[in-house]
């Protein structure tokens, strides 16, 4: 090695590269903004009526309890949280046990019942019914607000 | 600027130091201007990773919200003794046409008897909320066999909109 090169190397200037790690640090953002998302994915996919002159409330997501009725694509049957439920009396019983033991771990929060827009009502009404036997006061249900301009 | 310096500014990315050294090799012999370069690749990487970034930070869905129901046991406030009970104005719906998105509506009572789309229902009963109807008139919704529930609950969020709270979803099959 030459002398005058081992000279210039010493004296280099350091330099970091911040773009890879504005990239890496973006990724890693974006990674653990995914994951929230999917551990919080808790809701069927399923589109529910739409009302053009809603009297709807606000939903408190992070309290509310929710029963959703599968579409029959699904299999048909009840959702609460991540429990499934048949559709026959005996799984509606289940439901509504279900319900009232979720009920007394929560407090007073509203139940809300989240059906698709084309689902017939004699299958969402079993779901009304198992809140009103579980004694919930407060059943509220979902829709999309369509809000004119 | 001569050829030797430049190698000992050379970047770390090799898709850098490609374009540096097809500018070099372009450059006229002699020529001491220094070459002016963007790297665009890292910069539409990290472009990218922002747009990625506000698409998922954005939701693109309508927020969704829901209409309060008042169950039957909830209504059993204590009555006026001395008050008419008030009978129930019954509506009737029930899902028609090829699509199954058409509704027909058939009001009970009230003198409602005209009234043929969810529009008309929440307008009339607004309208004479607190003059022949009072405000705790209570309706009945009754969907037929097979009604979607998009139109039970479009002809329940109309009576609730006009600001009747007395409204109670038939039990489906007729009775109750």
């Amino acid at each position: 090695m030459r002398r005058g090169q081992g000279h210039r190397e010493a004296t280099a200037p350091i330099r970091s590269n911040m773009t890879p790690m504005i990239d890496v640090v973006f990724l890693l953002i974006i990674f653990f903004m995914l994951v929230a998302e999917m551990s919080r994915a808790r809701l069927v996919d399923l589109e529910p009526p739409r009302l053009s002159d809603p009297a709807s409330v606000e939903i408190d997501a992070e309290r509310a309890v929710i029963v959703q009725v599968l579409p029959e694509s699904m299999g048909g049957g009840y959702r609460l949280g991540d429990r499934a439920f048949g559709g026959d009396a005996a799984s509606l019983e289940a439901l509504g046990t279900a319900l009232r033991e979720r009920m007394l771990a929560v407090g007073d929060v509203p139940v809300l019942v989240r059906a698709s827009h084309a689902e017939p009502y004699e299958r969402v009404a079993p779901a009304i019914r198992a809140a009103g036997r579980a004694g919930v006061t407060r059943v509220q249900l979902v829709a999309l607000p369509e809000r004119g301009t | 600027m001569d050829a030797h310096a430049w190698e000992g500014e050379r970047a770390v990315e090799p898709a850098h130091d490609a374009v540096v050294e097809a500018e070099r090799r372009t450059r006229p012999r002699g020529s001491a201007l220094p070459v002016m370069s963007l790297n665009l690749v890292t910069m539409i990487d990290v472009v990218f990773l922002l747009l990625v970034y506000f698409m998922l930070a954005t939701d693109f869905r309508t927020p969704e919200e829901a209409v309060p129901l008042d169950l039957p046991t909830r209504l059993t406030a204590p009555a006026d003794p001395l008050a008419l009970p008030a009978r129930p104005i019954e509506v009737f719906v029930e899902t028609m046409g090829e699509w199954r998105d058409e509704y027909a509506l058939r009001v009970e009572g009230g003198g409602l008897g005209h009234v043929r789309t969810v529009q008309m229902l929440r307008i009339d009963t607004e309208i004479r909320r607190g003059m022949d109807l009072g405000d705790d008139q209570p309706f009945v919704v009754r969907p037929g066999a097979g009604t979607n529930w998009e139109h039970v609950l479009a002809v329940y969020n109309a009576l609730r909109g006009a600001g009747y709270a007395r409204v109670r979803l038939a039990e489906p099959g007729g009775e109750g």
